[in-house]
């Protein structure tokens, strides 16, 4: 059985279809990446899972649970977390409260200081910055606290949502590496992103979205090999 | 002269300096009715009256302050408390209820009309919960104003009950001193202990972004309820202690100006800080009655005071220091010693 299992969502914007019908799933310790262009439909999905928006048709399984109706706060209990576009940080909070804000949901109160000094060892330089206020931090820390931040839950499964958005390329390929490391730690993890190279590079399945629809999906290896993902994403003929 | 404002500045913030003066100041205004001046009764009312509105403020600032939901129409909650009192405590309906027991029914009837007017509202961010609110409390004072038949119009509710304790009959502008002293008191306890709760991280986050909170696992809904419910209570509680001492009560007490006049007084006081509070309705409600003596430049003088002090100062008073979570403080783990040795 499959960790996370999407059927034939359909989610709307008012009167507009964003999701017309998209299935996929993920299975536990997989790195899944949906790519596509802009307005395919992938933020709307990962919000859809989260319980930000609800899909009018469709349902979603978590670990056999059916989260469709759920609301966010008891979605982020039942073990997903998401990192969302933007590298949204809670600016006037030093990077150790954001890390601690990010552990709110969780009972377990003794268990956090031992994970903060785990994503410390995975980002060293978050360390460097505890005690900064977060709006202070360069992008690329930044998105390392949110990544840090959405890690404090303990996810079973961890949502990315563009996690290469305006960092420079050096910043790019560590924070791809951070996140294989986080997966080879035992967290699943479903990757948006529209650096199909750099998505590709480190995820195990794919699935292409366009106009909210999955158009193609298979093991990376045969998507960097077809011709359509060759042409539209990766730019080479 | 900048060096002379530095200087200043870090003899202020030494904690012992801070704490004398305050010491110095609570017994100042604790003893002040004691003593005997020229115009005593004018000045307990005047500090009385500001006393008040640092009640209201409180209130207001869990709306705005904790929770950052903008609200226009505190003054409704006031006058719901205020009236609750005239209906359970006076010879209107012939109810005479202990004020002691009144204020808490006014508190409840305030924060429960606070939460029902606050289901629909919770998807509203920012400027468009302002204008609902602002619908809301000028509603509240037209019932008042038109359901004559229980609230008795403009013509008001007057003869209201005194309240009393230990067989002490608060007739005089002393006792309400005192008592608003004593509740700004518990309120400064309440919401200290409250901001640095899970309650106030969880209106932190929601105040700094309310997706990423949605995120973290905070019940957003939930939250936003308690912090209307809560602010809605003290401003019940308000309004009731406001009848008592007035011993009568007019729908005009409630207009808009009310719920402008405490909105401004946070945001002088510097917004999120619950001691900002007490010197913003210091300045804001005092110091009209202070500058009397200016008689018709009055109000041009208060305005213009506060248009600069805004240009200067716009944090206000006292801004809002960065909440410290619990485990910040953090003392050199015995790993990072091994390091230093």
């Amino acid at each position: 059985m499959a960790l996370l299992e999407v059927k034939n969502i359909k989610t709307y914007y008012g009167n507009i279809c964003a999701l017309k019908g998209v299935t996929f799933e993920v299975n536990e310790g997989e790195i899944v990446c949906l790519i596509g262009s802009n307005g395919a439909g992938k933020t709307t999905t990962l919000k859809s899972i989260t319980g930000l928006l609800h899909p009018a048709e469709g349902s979603i399984l978590f670990n056999g649970r059916d989260i469709t109706c759920m609301e966010p706060h008891q979605i982020v209990q039942e073990g997903i977390a998401m990192v969302p576009e933007g590298r949204h940080v809670f600016s006037k909070l030093s990077t150790l409260e954001n890390l601690e804000m990010g552990a709110y949901s969780r009972k377990d109160n003794n268990n956090i200081q031992h994970d903060v000094e785990n994503v410390f060892t995975l980002f060293p330089r978050l360390k460097e910055r505890s005690k900064q206020s977060a709006g202070t931090l360069s992008g690329g820390e930044q998105q390392m606290l949110a990544i840090a931040r959405a890690l404090m839950a303990k996810p079973k499964l961890l949502l990315l949502d563009e996690p290469s958005m305006g960092l420079a390329p050096l910043l790019l390929e560590s924070i791809f590496e951070n996140v294989k490391e986080i997966n080879a730690q035992g967290t699943t993890v479903l990757l948006v992103e529209q650096n199909t190279k750099l998505a590709l590079a480190i995820a195990h399945r794919g699935y292409v979205l366009q106009t909210g629809e999955v158009n193609l999906s298979g093991k990376t290896q045969d998507l960097q090999n077809n011709e359509l993902v060759k042409k539209t994403y990766l730019g080479t003929t | 002269m900048n060096k002379f404002k530095s200087t200043l500045i870090t003899f202020f913030s030494k904690p012992i300096v801070r704490n004398i003066l305050i010491t110095i100041a609570l017994a100042a205004l604790l003893s002040l009715p004691l003593f005997d001046f020229p115009q005593k009764n004018l000045w307990v009312r005047i500090i009385g009256y500001a006393g008040l509105y640092i009640i209201l403020g409180m209130g207001l600032l869990v709306h705005v302050g904790f929770a950052g939901m903008f609200d226009l129409g505190f003054a409704a909650f006031y006058a719901i408390g205020a009236y609750t009192y005239a209906f359970l405590a006076s010879p209107h309906f012939d109810i005479h209820l202990p004020f002691w027991i009144v204020i808490f029914i006014a508190g409840s009837i305030a924060a429960v009309v606070g939460t029902l007017v606050s289901i629909p509202v919770l998807k509203l961010r920012g400027d468009y919960l302002g204008i609902v609110t602002l619908g809301f409390g000028e509603i509240v004072r037209m019932l008042l104003m038109n359901l004559t038949k229980i609230t008795n119009g403009s013509q008001g509710i007057i003869g209201l009950d005194k309240p009393t304790l230990f067989g002490i009959v608060f007739n005089k502008g002393t006792h309400f001193y005192y008592l608003i002293f004593a509740v700004i008191v518990v309120l400064l306890i309440v919401l200290n202990r409250i901001i640095h709760s899970r309650t106030g991280r969880a209106w932190l986050a929601m105040r700094e972004d309310e997706d990423v909170a949605q995120m973290s696992g905070i019940n957003t809904s939930k939250y936003k309820l308690l912090a209307f419910a809560l602010g809605a209570f003290i401003g019940g509680l308000g309004g009731a202690i406001f009848a008592a001492w007035q011993g009568s009560i007019f729908p005009d007490n409630f207009n808009m100006n009310v719920s402008i006049n405490i909105l401004c007084l946070i945001i002088l006081g510097g917004l999120g800080n619950q001691y900002g509070v007490i010197l913003g309705a210091m300045a804001l409600i005092a110091l009209p009655d202070i500058l009397r003596g200016l008689s018709d430049y009055r109000m041009l003088i208060f305005g213009l005071l506060l248009i600069i002090m805004m240009i200067l100062r716009p944090q206000g008073f006292l801004p809002r220091k960065p909440p410290q979570l619990e485990n910040c403080d953090s003392k050199p783990t015995t790993k990072q010693k091994e390091v230093q040795l």
